[in-house]
């Protein structure tokens, strides 16, 4: 395969690019911006332009991952019937009428809990960094990032404080989504899913009730969908799998790369700071953090991207964060600033991530909140997430220093 | 477990995966001619490391042209170097 009268001849691994994505992306964008990867026998969509052309393409859809579960479920004789079942309410992993389904339930959902989530959300983030602030010092992953979405979901279900870490899903992530995972990574994360499931549907066939489940049940009669306990239950799972890995990414690889471009000591709240200010920054911590890494298609019929003809049958994989780093489109990618538009974080098009307003008005108060508590400093021992499919930090140590 | 055994291994699983008879000569095919996909590279890799009782990446797959030469690493034991 050649493009352009050029071979590639690089070798692609997932691993290797997940660990240092721009330094290994940046060599294949010399083929142009989409590369064909004889190896992995798949294109790369590398440009900002072309990951808007993917996502609009509607001969390239998503990969349908629950019949992939169910595939693998009778290939190897195993269990995954949480897994299949909570995918089955994953919006990405749908095209067609279940995906419009989802997009409306998910929509309707997020809109009739907005202003509860959000302050739910101002009162978890003044309590986590309060903790910091007092004492001068904490984990920013595991001390505030990892805690928010479970604390704000597991209050709103009526999970007790003590057991709301047991809705997290940090470490099944590459399973559940069937990202190059092993049948061990795929079957652990069955097991993690299967727990939260069961910790969900037991508060809700308690018969114990809130505001919550309420909007929940709503959503899904308004949409048209079954609402019965199982159903409500993994809807509100897969809101978790869906919220917790991609705003711990978010505000970890937001707050390292904050800290990068002020020398390692932040003070958000200082004019001078040379960040952006206001939705700016929030836009280009998103753009920057790119915290899903990337998102696989197949063509259901020949197509083109850029030119560039895809064959019925081909598999693409669109880099998150290739095409926010795509210098033609955001010179000097790595720097923070003002101004730049057309980032593709939340993807795009009919799979555009319905909880994009939320986000963006979450990451706001975080800022607003951190540039009360002092100078932030980062510390040794800052550790990236050894996940295919989620860019955070699992460990980034700050000290706080009270302002005079 | 020798490559030998592997060879069997797969060919009864390719076959069984693919809903078809599979061959030796099939095992030097390359993965789009022979017709397997991502799924069928994740259940065979779960496959051998049941039998071998070591981590078997699916990744291994990936660096190699034909199942022929991924479970020929795999049997000299670079099979849970990736990953």
């Amino acid at each position: 395969m050649t493009l352009w009268g050029t071979p590639v001849t690089l070798d692609y691994n997932h691993r290797a690019v997940s660990e240092t994505p721009q330094a290994l992306l940046d060599p294949f964008r010399e083929y142009g911006d989409v590369v064909w990867l004889p190896k992995l026998n798949r294109w790369l969509v590398l440009s900002q332009p072309a990951a808007m052309e993917t996502l609009r393409n509607s001969s390239l859809q998503v990969l349908k991952r629950r019949d992939m579960a169910l595939r693998l479920e009778d290939q190897v004789g195993l269990n995954l019937a949480a897994l299949s079942s909570v995918l089955n309410w994953i919006p990405f992993s749908h095209d067609g009428a279940r995906h419009s389904d989802l997009r409306e339930a998910f929509g309707r959902l997020l809109t009739s809990i907005t202003a509860d989530y959000l302050k739910a959300y101002e009162d978890v983030s003044s309590e986590l960094l309060e903790k910091m602030r007092v004492a001068e010092q904490g984990d920013f992953a595991t001390g505030y990032a990892d805690r928010l979405h479970l604390e704000i979901v597991g209050r709103f279900i009526g999970v007790p404080p003590s057991e709301r870490q047991k809705l997290a899903c940090h470490t099944a992530l590459d399973g559940f989504i069937l990202n190059n995972a092993s049948v061990r990574e795929i079957r652990d994360a069955n097991t993690q899913l299967a727990a939260i499931l069961e910790t969900v549907h037991a508060l809700i066939s308690s018969g114990q009730s809130s505001p919550f489940l309420e909007k929940v049940g709503d959503a899904l009669r308004q949409t048209g969908l079954e609402d019965t306990p199982t159903s409500r239950s993994e809807c509100i799972v897969a809101l978790i799998v869906l919220g917790d890995d991609t705003q711990a990414g978010a505000l970890t690889v937001g707050l390292a790369s904050m800290l990068d471009a002020c020398d390692g000591a932040l003070c958000l709240d200082a004019a001078d700071n040379g960040l952006p200010k206001g939705q700016s920054l929030v836009d280009e911590v998103l753009r920057i953090a790119s915290p899903v890494k990337n998102s696989a298609r197949y063509a259901t019929e020949d197509t083109m991207i850029c030119g560039h003809a895809i064959a019925k049958g081909e598999n693409v994989t669109l880099s998150f964060q290739a095409a926010n780093f795509d210098p033609k489109a955001f010179p000097c990618p790595h720097m923070l600033k003002d101004g730049r538009r057309g980032h593709v974080a939340f993807g795009g098009a009919r799979h555009l991530c319905t909880a994009m307003p939320l986000v963006r008005k979450t990451l706001a108060i975080t800022f607003r909140h951190l540039a009360t508590i002092g100078r932030i400093e980062a510390r040794p021992g800052r550790q990236l997430a050894a996940c295919l499919t989620v860019h955070r930090y699992e460990h980034l140590p700050i000290r706080i220093v009270p302002e005079p | 477990m020798t490559t030998i055994d592997l060879t069997a291994l797969a060919l009864d699983r390719l076959a069984a995966y693919l809903k078809r008879p599979v061959t030796p000569a099939d095992l030097d095919r390359r993965y789009d001619e022979l017709g397997v996909d991502s799924v069928d590279m994740v259940s065979l890799a779960f496959e051998v490391e049941e039998a071998l009782g070591q981590p078997v990446s699916p990744e291994i797959f990936l660096e190699f042209e034909s199942i022929r030469e991924a479970l020929a690493a795999i049997a000299s034991g670079r099979g849970n170097e990736i990953g």
